[in-house]
């Protein structure tokens, strides 16, 4: 069976959905599906909040806390958060700029999907705007959709869509945190790193990330082919 | 060696007499014509003992019928019966050309010999001026003895006498005359009925040309039949014998017929041609002739259309077609059988064969050829009537008259212009009824006119083009004219009917444009009016000052029109527009498009929260049915799934009930508020929520305050639950006490004065918590999910609850709530 693993971000508890989406996964779809949740928003997660309003710091704080630098197959973020602050995409972009789920594949849905656009453009200047809507696309969302068609959605993708090369290695570097490579790397950048610390160059260096995928695949090549 | 000369036996008689003379009418004729060539003003032709019911072998044995025609011309004398009448082949006529200023009509000299035809014996009686009334009796049995080779004609004698007036008057039952002839023929050889007396007259109507050029007095031919006189009184007038033998045909065609009208002058060095339509001259065209072999003819062609034909039936009584068609005459007499129904001596029907939509027939028009001034005489080179009077001999003249093929002959040259005229000029004055249907139209209304023929085409389109066309229908070539004239006061005429017709047609438009509630369709519809009396007035033929002032008008029209229709237009597209955003909006509605264009930040709200509740019961629903289906589930699995669903569907009935108080938010299901303040204002409109309650309430809060975010439907939801707790354990009053314990933490003492709760729910702590578990109910008919219900939804907001017990504040059970 295969196995992925999801993350859905929402304001709202969101347990009897997870286990539904879970059972369709396995039932339908053959994926064993690890389903978590992060309630920033609801009230009753106070760790996140200041005043009843998200504390972008404290969000960062507890998802590491609980996900450590992880990635995930997808992430499903709700866009209207119960905040006047904070929406699902400015999430996104906090958890960028802190180096977190860069390689997750995201999605924001809404109850109002078109009130997100309209209330950038309604909110903010013309360039802002067109910043907000230019930064939703680079940071790597892949839809926006309906929450009703959320679960669908994340199913079809996690069945449909190729895994991605980062996703992968990023994975197994922050399962395996505290695992060291050989020095059999070319680059110097990465030997004798533990796999927590390569996880941390990877995302904050394009130029790098691409390098280690190089090196990574060279090696197993060299490692898997017959010695000649 | 002897000198011999020609004999003539007496059966030559009968050769140039009855033999020769084939018909009776024409017999009849060449008396008449010797009437007339005797200057008699009148030929009275007398019908006496003829009718007979005698079988006609009997009767033509022997018979007393009598045949007398009787003249009062010059008569004969001695002299003249002598050497003249009984000179056979004899022919004054043929030197002279005119006597008493008429050109002579016969001229064989074989005249005579027509009696002979009519019957076996004649008596002739006359009297010159200043000469005996003379008596001569032939018998014509006298000649006929056959098989009597020597017997000539000169063996044969006759009587001739000197009879006094008396005597004539006695023997013939006539009255006297002066100078005259009266040919008394007896003993007739056919049976004259009514219908061969009728054939006579008819022979003798076409044989009158009614235009006669002659200054002299005129020449009647009377017909005298006594014996028919009561017979013939219920005939109609056409059909009666006796009484003056008028040509009533072409003099009385009183009706406006199409006709043209061609003339070769005397000295034969022009031709004038005149095309006549409905009482309108159209053209007047002189050409130079090239017929050199003719002059001094004239040609009249009357094209009948449906109309033209019913009229002449009522005046004629007999129908066109029978009448004839082209009749010839020659020195004012016509030359039978030319023109008889069913003679085609032009070839116009075999023409018609080739072309029976372009070309005219012989049912279609009537008319005649005169040619005057021949010259009878064999030595002479013109026309040449045959001698058995069947005809003229086809000459040269003859050719030039009569030639049907290129380059035409002069009737042909005529003809074909008024057959253009006919087809392409008036499209045959083609009618939408049968031509049997007018004739019965007009014969049957007395008050027929004019004014009631209805054809295809209005009159105003067809003379319009009558006059375009005028020079196509000429076509002669430039050098052969010498003039040609256009009606211009028909053109006037037409113009002004024009002008009168766009007009009218301006007029009507600029009254319907006054009528405000036009739709661009009608105003497009005027244009099209417009342009099309438009193109009437710009095609007419002439320049009228009225015309070019119609045009200013028209243009002038034209342009408010457009600029009507373009406003209109606009205001209905407009209208079109707002029809069609509204049939959208209508129709959004409809099919509940989920674009959210025209919600209401609340509606948006309400939107966001059921979905969000709906899609919970959802998923609590799959769940429990996965569990029950696959049969892993547990008593605690099931109760916790119900409770959701619960909760859920409770949050969703609450929205629904508070989405109208002013400061719910329902764009958001957590707020930013002061729970005290919310709790307090929640208890006050209880009563409105639920209006049937009898609850009474006592709110205590101490200037207590909690400002945090909560879900305001979750906590609406957990005093409902209370409340309701309360209620079905027979509670009448609920205090709510609130108070800080911190800045940051408020306890609420919820209490009742119901029967509280059991007493096994109270033994200890656990026993307290019991009572929130799922399945555990305190009350009657308690599903056992409330309090739990109360428990998770204060957890979604950091706070919890605990059971104090009985009789703490009022007699009923007291919970405690700290929410942080």
């Amino acid at each position: 069976m295969i196995k992925r693993t999801c993350l859905i971000i929402d304001d709202n508890d969101q347990s009897e959905e997870i286990e539904s989406l879970q059972r369709r996964a396995k039932e339908i779809h053959g994926i064993e599906l690890d389903c978590y949740q992060f309630n920033i928003g609801n009230s009753s997660l106070t760790d996140v909040l200041s005043n009843g309003l998200i504390d972008k710091d404290k969000v960062v704080l507890e998802f590491k806390r609980r996900f450590g630098r992880r990635n995930f197959n997808i992430v499903a973020l709700d866009y209207d958060l119960e905040d006047t602050n904070i929406k699902g995409t400015d999430l996104i972009r906090i958890f960028n700029y802190n180096q977190l789920l860069k390689k997750s594949p995201k999605m924001v849905y809404s109850g109002l999907l078109d009130d997100v656009l309209k209330d950038i453009i309604r909110d903010e200047t013309l360039d802002k705007a067109v910043t907000k809507i230019k930064s939703m696309v680079r940071n790597k969302v892949i839809d926006y959709l309906d929450r009703d068609q959320r679960d669908s959605q994340i199913l079809k993708f996690l069945s449909e869509d190729p895994l991605s090369s980062e996703l992968l290695i990023s994975d197994i570097l922050n399962k395996y945190p505290d695992l060291v490579f050989e020095s059999n790397f070319v680059s110097d950048n990465f030997k004798g790193k533990t796999y927590a610390e390569l996880a941390v160059i990877l995302d904050s260096d394009i130029a790098l990330d691409n390098e280690f995928k190089k090196e990574i695949l060279e090696q197993v090549f060299a490692y898997l082919t017959e010695k000649i | 060696m002897a000198k011999v000369s020609f004999r003539t036996n007496i059966l030559l008689k009968s050769i140039i007499g009855k033999d020769l003379i084939t018909d009776d009418n024409i017999a009849v004729l060449e008396l008449v014509k010797n009437s007339f060539d005797a200057g008699s003003n009148e030929a009275k032709i007398i019908f006496r003992d003829v009718l007979t019911e005698l079988p006609s072998k009997i009767y033509k044995q022997y018979n007393d019928s009598k045949i007398i025609l009787r003249d009062t011309g010059s008569g004969m004398s001695e002299y003249d019966l002598i050497n003249k009448w009984l000179n056979i082949a004899y022919s004054e006529k043929k030197s002279k050309k005119e006597e008493f200023n008429r050109q002579l009509a016969g001229n064989k000299g074989v005249g005579r010999f027509s009696c002979d035809r009519l019957g076996k014996s004649l008596i002739i009686y006359t009297k010159k001026e200043d000469n005996p009334l003379l008596k001569l009796s032939i018998d014509w049995t006298k000649f006929e003895k056959i098989d009597d080779i020597e017997k000539n004609i000169q063996d044969v004698d006759f009587e001739l006498d000197e009879i006094s007036i008396e005597k004539y008057v006695e023997e013939t039952e006539l009255d006297e005359f002066e100078t005259g002839t009266t040919l008394f023929i007896s003993n007739l050889r056919e049976i004259w009925d009514l219908p061969k007396i009728q054939s006579l007259k008819r022979q003798l109507e076409r044989f009158i040309n009614p235009n006669q050029n002659f200054e002299a007095e005129s020449f009647d031919v009377k017909i005298e039949a006594e014996e028919f006189k009561s017979i013939e009184l219920g005939l109609p007038e056409s059909e009666r014998i006796n009484g003056t033998v008028k040509n009533r045909i072409f003099s009385n065609l009183d009706f406006k017929a199409t006709y043209i009208k061609s003339n070769i002058s005397k000295d034969g060095k022009t031709i004038t041609t005149v095309l006549r339509d409905r009482g309108n001259e159209i053209f007047t065209l002189r050409e130079y002739n090239s017929f050199s072999l003719l002059k001094d003819i004239e040609i009249n062609i009357y094209y009948l259309n449906p109309y033209s034909k019913a009229y002449f039936k009522r005046q004629t009584g007999i129908r066109s077609v029978d009448f004839g068609s082209i009749f010839l005459f020659i020195n004012g007499f016509r030359i039978p059988p030319y023109g008889d129904q069913g003679n085609d001596w032009l070839g116009m029907e075999l023409r018609k064969g080739q072309g029976h939509s372009r070309f005219l027939g012989t049912r279609e028009v009537i008319g005649r050829i005169e040619i005057n001034g021949v010259e009878l005489d064999d030595e002479k080179e013109d026309f040449f009537i045959i001698s058995n009077r069947s005809g003229v001999d086809n000459n040269k003249h003859f050719e030039q008259l009569t030639k049907n093929t290129a380059p035409y002959g002069y009737y042909f040259k005529t003809f074909r212009r008024l057959e253009r005229f006919v087809d392409e000029g008036i499209k045959w004055d083609s009618t939408t009824l049968k031509e049997s249907e007018i004739e019965k139209k007009v014969l049957d209304d007395k008050n027929w006119n004019e004014g009631k023929e209805e054809y295809r085409e209005d009159l105003l389109t067809r003379n319009k083009r009558v006059i375009s066309i005028v020079e196509k229908i000429i076509n002669a070539k430039s050098e052969e004219i010498i003039s040609l004239s256009i009606n211009k006061s028909l053109i006037t005429e037409l113009a002004d009917e024009q002008a009168r017709k766009a007009k009218a047609d301006i007029d009507s438009i600029v009254g319907q444009l006054n009528n405000k509630a036009l739709s661009s369709e009608q105003i497009s519809q005027l244009l099209r009016d417009l342009k099309i009396s438009e193109n009437e007035i710009k095609s007419f033929p002439g320049q009228e000052s009225q015309i070019e002032l119609l045009k200013k008008e028209q243009n002038e029209l034209k342009l408010e029109l457009q600029k009507k229709f373009d406003e209109t237009k606009k205001l209905e597209d407009e209208a079109k527009r707002l029809q069609e955003e509204l049939e959208l909006e209508k129709e959004k509605n409809t099919y509940l498009k989920t674009s959210s264009r025209t919600l209401t930040e609340d509606a948006k709200g309400l939107v966001h929260n059921i979905k969000i509740t709906s899609r919970k019961i959802s998923s609590s629903v799959d769940n429990l049915y996965d569990k029950i289906l696959n049969d892993t589930y547990t008593k605690n699995s099931l109760l916790k799934s119900l409770g959701a669903i619960k909760f859920q569907s409770e949050k969703a009935n609450k929205i629904s009930k508070i989405i109208t108080r002013s400061n719910f938010k329902a764009d958001r299901n957590a707020q930013i508020a002061d729970v005290v303040l919310y709790i307090k204002q929640y208890i006050e409109i209880y009563s409105d929520i639920y209006p049937r309650n009898e609850l009474e309430f006592k709110v205590i809060d101490e200037k207590a305050t909690l400002t945090r975010k909560f879900s305001v439907l979750d906590m609406s939801v957990v005093l409902d639950d209370l409340i309701s707790n309360s209620e079905k354990a027979g509670a009448s009053l609920i205090e709510i006490e609130m108070s800080n314990i911190s800045e940051d933490e408020l306890i609420i003492y919820f209490s009742d004065d119901g029967k509280g709760v059991q007493e096994i729910f109270l033994k200890d702590e656990k026993s307290k918590n019991r009572i929130f578990e799922l399945g555990v109910t305190t009350t009657n008919g308690g599903s056992g999910i409330g309090l739990n219900s109360v428990r998770e939804g204060l957890k979604s907001m950091n706070g919890s609850i605990k059971l104090l017990g009985n009789n703490i504040k009022l007699k009923g059970a007291c919970f405690e709530i700290i929410i942080k």
